[in-house]
């Protein structure tokens, strides 16, 4: 079983050349589809191969002249992958050798996808290898924190639905994705939501895994999207409301408000304060799209979430 | 690898190396030659067995009835120990739910055994958590010197039992 990886790339030869020098020599995987999304200097394919030793047969470097945002490349990568299943990775991530054991054991397993765990440079402070306390918490409470492949019920899928919307700890059957036409949203932050979301809304069989697979590596500071302090941050609402119809009439309704309001908690600490009244308005129009029976499931499970978001309103 | 390593480890790592499963038989269940799973046979065991592609086991174990031990052992070559000052291991192991598993060097002998427990309960947790463990020989005079057999045994709790053990590796010096 082999899959080919799907990496957005902005500006980070050396980060990209760093994770294809680890994942070139694994067996499993056995294409790598780069899309080049807008980087002042080209991204060059002999210089791909010669840094990482990816043999040119293996790779399909696309290119954006003007840059789309990662999701919106994600998705263009998506459309050039030659095998059933993929990984989205990012390119300062790194896969682990856990990598080709998960292939192996997944070998002959029928699945739309496959939620594995991965390690958060976070984590490196305290020693620990793994990911952050709160996703680890969740897969506990999926009672799925030990095992090197476990089926994922509809109850445990309600658990980890609600980890953190990270695209590259899901190994993908590549027509999963097309045949519900799954994909990121096409905005530049919070774009890998959507894709999160529908895999959990339209899976009809997920596995999961205790294995370690991808190194995510968070800068604390500087331009990495993760810090952006800007409006783009707003741009979320459009696919959030869009999901929020979809889930609001399945079992995930209940994690997925949670999640999302959440999120706008989030946003707003990483906001500049200049939008918090424009977050404030597209919060309150959000809330009116959660159905009152969820809307009262949600303030007797977290009075506290909600408490916060009405703050978040009042306060604009 | 020494040769003496290699002694120790060669059937460990043809367990790592493999994927396969089967089921818990009701009193000894063989995983690979050398690593067996053995229970009171009273106890009737049931349950399934995995080893993961890289790892080595994952033991789901429930007694039908009740029972007074349960161990996984792990056939050592006698020789790899002659002359050795240590014998010890390093593994990685997780539970679902914690459990303590006790670890012990049992030597053969003309009327039986010897066990001699290792210092340290191995505590395992969903948390994959590494341990190492070792016996000073010359200070433990209950080891025998010479021995026609050996065995590296790890005594769970013999109830509903679920233990993986990812890794590991033994070393004798």
């Amino acid at each position: 079983m082999t899959l080919t990886l799907a990496i957005p790339c902005h500006d980070d030869a050396p980060g990209l050349a760093r994770l294809l020098r680890g994942a070139a020599p694994m067996g499993c995987v056995s294409h790598v589809v780069v899309v080049d999304d807008g980087s002042p200097s080209p991204l060059d394919p002999g210089w791909i191969s010669a840094e990482s030793g990816l043999a040119p047969g293996r790779l399909t470097l696309l290119r954006n002249d003007t840059p789309t945002g990662p999701g919106t490349a994600r998705n263009r990568a998506l459309a050039h992958v030659p095998t059933p299943h993929l990984l989205f990775v990012d390119a300062d991530d790194l896969v682990t050798p856990e990598l080709p054991d998960l292939m192996a054991d997944l070998a002959g397993r029928d699945f739309d996808f496959c939620i594995f765990r991965h390690h958060d440079t976070r984590m490196a402070q305290d020693r620990i290898w793994g990911q952050m306390p709160w996703d680890q918490a969740l897969w506990e409470a999926a009672g799925l924190a030990a095992g090197a492949l476990m089926p994922v019920d509809a109850e445990a899928a309600t658990q980890l639905a609600q980890t953190a919307n990270y695209p590259w700890n899901k190994l993908y059957r590549t027509d999963f994705l097309r045949e519900y036409g799954i994909g990121c949203s096409d905005i530049p932050l919070h774009e890998d939501v959507e894709l999160h979301w529908r895999s959990f809304l339209h899976a009809r069989a997920i596995l999961a895994s205790d294995r370690i697979g991808v190194v995510h590596y968070v800068a604390p500071r500087g331009s990495r999207m993760t810090n952006q302090r800007g409006p783009d941050r707003l741009a979320l609402f459009a696919p959030l409301e869009t999901l929020a119809r979809d889930v609001a009439p399945t079992p995930l309704a209940l994690p997925f408000f949670r999640f999302a309001l959440g999120l706008c908690l989030w946003i707003r600490g990483a906001l500049d304060p200049a939008h918090h009244a424009a977050l404030a308005d597209h919060v309150a129009r959000f809330l009116e799209a959660i159905p009152p029976e969820v809307r009262a499931q949600l303030a007797s499970a977290d009075p506290g979430l909600i408490a916060a978001i009405n703050g978040l309103i009042a306060r604009g | 690898m020494t040769g003496r390593a290699e002694a120790l480890n060669s059937q460990l790592d043809t367990l790592r190396s493999g994927t396969s499963a089967g089921d818990i038989a009701p009193d000894q269940s063989l995983f690979s030659p050398g690593i067996t799973l053995h229970g009171d046979p009273a106890a009737r065991l049931l349950g399934r067995w995995i080893s993961p592609a890289g790892r080595l086991l994952e033991l789901d174990v429930t007694p039908r009835h009740a029972g007074d031990w349960l161990a996984l052992h792990v056939a050592l070559d006698p020789g790899a120990l002659t002359g050795a000052t240590w014998i010890g291991f390093t593994c990685r192991s997780a539970a679902p739910d914690q459990i303590m598993v006790r670890p012990c060097l049992r030597s053969g002998g003309a009327d039986g055994f010897t066990d001699c427990f290792f210092p340290r309960h191995i505590l395992s947790l969903p948390e994959v958590l590494n341990h190492a463990d070792a016996i000073h020989l010359p200070s433990t005079p209950e080891v025998p010197p010479q021995a026609p057999w050996r065995e590296l045994l790890f005594f769970l709790p013999c109830a509903d039992t679920a233990w993986h053990l990812h890794d590991l590796r033994l070393f004798a010096a």
